[in-house]
């Protein structure tokens, strides 16, 4: 059963009278608990399929549905709640809240749930205990390592056990060791929890490690 | 929702003291600012009450009645007859604290050394307690000692100006009722001293029964001086005076017999708020560049919040609530110190000596004591707090305009 269904998808970014096509009328479905990577050359369209999947960017046209919701059509304030409950997301240079210790990152999204506060930490020490940061629950992310922070990245992706996680290149800034036991870590996450997850990177560790891999090439699927 | 905002506060909270480093430079501003004014009021008010006092308290009273002419030539001809039962009225008016009658004579003293001009004035001891600084300063018990056998309570500066000393005899030279040269010897039995200095220099007291015969006036006076407790009822009462006075005889706010006060703190007013509202401004305006600023630099954060699922809502209100945060600091710590400075020179006074030469021309002593108004700090708390939180709005609103990838793209600061 498909979980996201692209249809037709066009991203067309305007630098005065100049349009440059970043994604031209592309289609695909990918099936729920699937682990895909997109890939593909600088410029090819791959960051910004995964941003318009994960509802961060809109398509200048066509549609993308998401377990039978059409999120194309939906109001800023609808895409916020819907990626609370639905998403969670993994960046390149890790995105977390400086002001915050590696529990209150990854606790925050169940705190935007109204979720209890007991609750809350239990679940979110869980998670950094997943991800192997036990001991390390009480720091910031400036005490921590790059491929600590990509951790504690994955837990809150994780935390709210969402159907989809998306990652814009999470191994880019880590070095082969740190990168293939995050990999690993996000596959033995997805296999337990039954995520989908799709990563958009030019490692060829990662793309080893997919189930899937759709190569894009001009803002079009060269491989799938 | 409520989780949600309180949420939103605590990682504001958080936010302001992990920055503490940007945030305290506005803080600091906020707090001097505050503080400023606080003091700068609290100085203000003092200043205006002194001169206000002094304005009160110099013989006038908030309402003073006279003879029109009176008004244009202070000779005691220009008299007038107020019936006792008039007097009674108005001093049964719940506003008024006291009422008083008084024959002011314009006389030149002259001691075995001197002359000086000045003013001999005749007051019922009874009335004028608690009223006029004399009846305040001097003791009571000792008027009628004082005023007895031609006894007379001069100014100590008068005294020295007249090169003389308690117990001796000075002659008054005046006019009487009917513009003719009245000469009276008086014996200096006690003397009185004012921070005013020119007050010290111009009066001398007397009974006013013995300025009434002595000058040919039978029951005439010239002047009634009402005061109030609260001036604030100025116009009230004025209003409730005015139909119970005789014909021939005006009411007069202590502003009409002192345009000069009135007017200098009708516009130190003016300037105060002008004054008052120059500090706010600069005061809000580095804190907008600064919450701005903050803004700007963490867009790429706030794209971070909104992948997360923070609506645009919720960014707005982060933002107000770390201008809030910000603000209530700086408040609170400069209202505290601005209070304590204020209060601290409320109980030692402010020395303006060496301006005090014209400042006791205008009521003054040498020193100003400040008046601690705790509702005036809070309403200046207030009004800084408001400007501020407008002054938030803008930056909060451009928080919000960029979509989570426009944000994210946002280089990181």
């Amino acid at each position: 059963m498909n979980l996201i269904e692209v249809r037709n998808v066009t991203k067309i970014y305007k630098q005065g009278k100049i349009e440059n096509y970043a994604l031209r009328g592309v289609s695909l479905d990918i099936a729920a608990g699937d682990f895909v990577v997109l890939s593909g050359p600088s410029g090819s369209g791959k960051s910004t399929l995964l941003n318009i999947i994960g509802s961060l960017d809109n398509a200048t046209s066509g549609d993308v549905f998401i377990d039978g919701n059409n999120i194309s059509k939906m109001s800023p304030s609808s895409l916020a709640d819907f990626r609370l409950n639905n998403m969670g997301f993994i960046f390149q240079s890790y995105n977390l809240f400086p002001v915050l210790t590696a529990l209150e990152n990854v606790g925050l999204a169940l705190e935007l749930k109204g979720m209890p506060k007991k609750e809350i930490i239990e679940r979110s020490q869980g998670a950094l205990e997943e991800v192997g940061l036990k001991d390390f629950i009480k720091r910031k992310p400036n005490e921590l390592s790059g491929g600590q922070q990509q951790r504690v990245a994955v837990a809150r992706a994780l935390v709210s056990n969402p159907r989809l996680i998306l990652g814009d290149e999470p191994t880019a800034n880590l070095d082969s060791s740190n990168s293939e036991s995050l990999i690993d870590l996000m596959k033995a996450m997805q296999d337990k929890y039954k995520t989908t997850v799709i990563l958009s990177t030019h490692d060829s560790m990662v793309l080893s490690k997919a189930k899937r891999v759709i190569t894009l090439r001009d803002g079009q699927i060269a491989k799938s | 929702m409520f989780k949600n905002f309180l949420m939103i506060f605590n990682l504001a909270r958080k936010s302001v003291f992990n920055n503490w480093a940007k945030n305290k430079v506005i803080i600091i501003i906020i707090i001097f600012s505050i503080m400023l004014i606080q003091i700068l009021l609290s100085v203000a008010e003092g200043f205006r009450g002194q001169v206000k006092n002094f304005v009160l308290d110099s013989l006038i009273g908030n309402l003073k009645i006279m003879n029109p002419q009176y008004k244009i030539d202070s000779s005691i001809k220009n008299n007038f007859i107020i019936d006792d039962a008039i007097l009674q009225q108005i001093a049964d008016i719940p506003e008024v604290k006291g009422v008083t009658a008084r024959i002011q004579v314009p006389t030149v003293f002259k001691s075995e050394r001197e002359i000086r001009n000045g003013v001999i004035v005749g007051i019922n001891t009874k009335t004028e307690k608690d009223l006029s600084f004399i009846g305040k300063s001097f003791d009571y018990n000792k008027f009628a000692e004082t005023f007895a056998n031609n006894g007379i309570l001069i100014g100590q500066e008068l005294l020295d100006k007249l090169e003389t000393e308690k117990h001796y005899k000075i002659v008054a030279s005046s006019q009487n009722v009917n513009d003719k040269l009245v000469e009276t010897a008086y014996f200096i039995n006690d003397t009185f001293t004012s921070t005013l200095p020119h007050v010290e220099e111009t009066f001398a007291f007397t009974d006013i029964n013995f300025v009434a015969e002595t000058y040919g006036l039978g029951k005439a006076i010239t002047e009634v001086s009402i005061v109030l407790y609260d001036d604030n009822n100025l116009d009230i009462v004025f209003a409730k005076v005015k139909p119970l006075l005789p014909v021939g005889v005006d009411l007069y706010t202590w502003g009409d017999l002192n345009p000069f006060f009135k007017g200098w703190l009708d516009e130190m007013y003016i300037v105060l708020m002008v004054f008052f509202s120059i500090v706010f401004f600069a005061a809000t305006i580095p804190l907008m560049n600064t919450i701005l600023i903050s803004v700007l630099e963490r867009i790429h954060e706030f794209g971070i919040m909104q992948a997360l699922g923070f609506k645009k809502s919720y960014l707005f209100f982060y933002i107000m609530f770390e201008a809030a945060i910000i603000l209530v600091i700086g408040i609170t710590i400069g209202a505290i110190l601005g209070l304590l400075i204020s209060i601290f020179f409320a109980h030692v006074g402010l020395n303006i000596s060496p301006f005090a030469g014209g400042a006791a021309n205008i009521g003054l002593g040498n020193y100003i004591y400040p008046k601690v108004d705790a509702a005036g700090a809070l309403k200046i708390a207030l009004a800084m707090l408001g400007l501020g939180i407008v002054a938030s709005i803008y930056p909060s609103i451009r928080a919000i305009l960029y979509n989570p990838m426009q944000a994210l793209s946002k280089r990181r600061s």
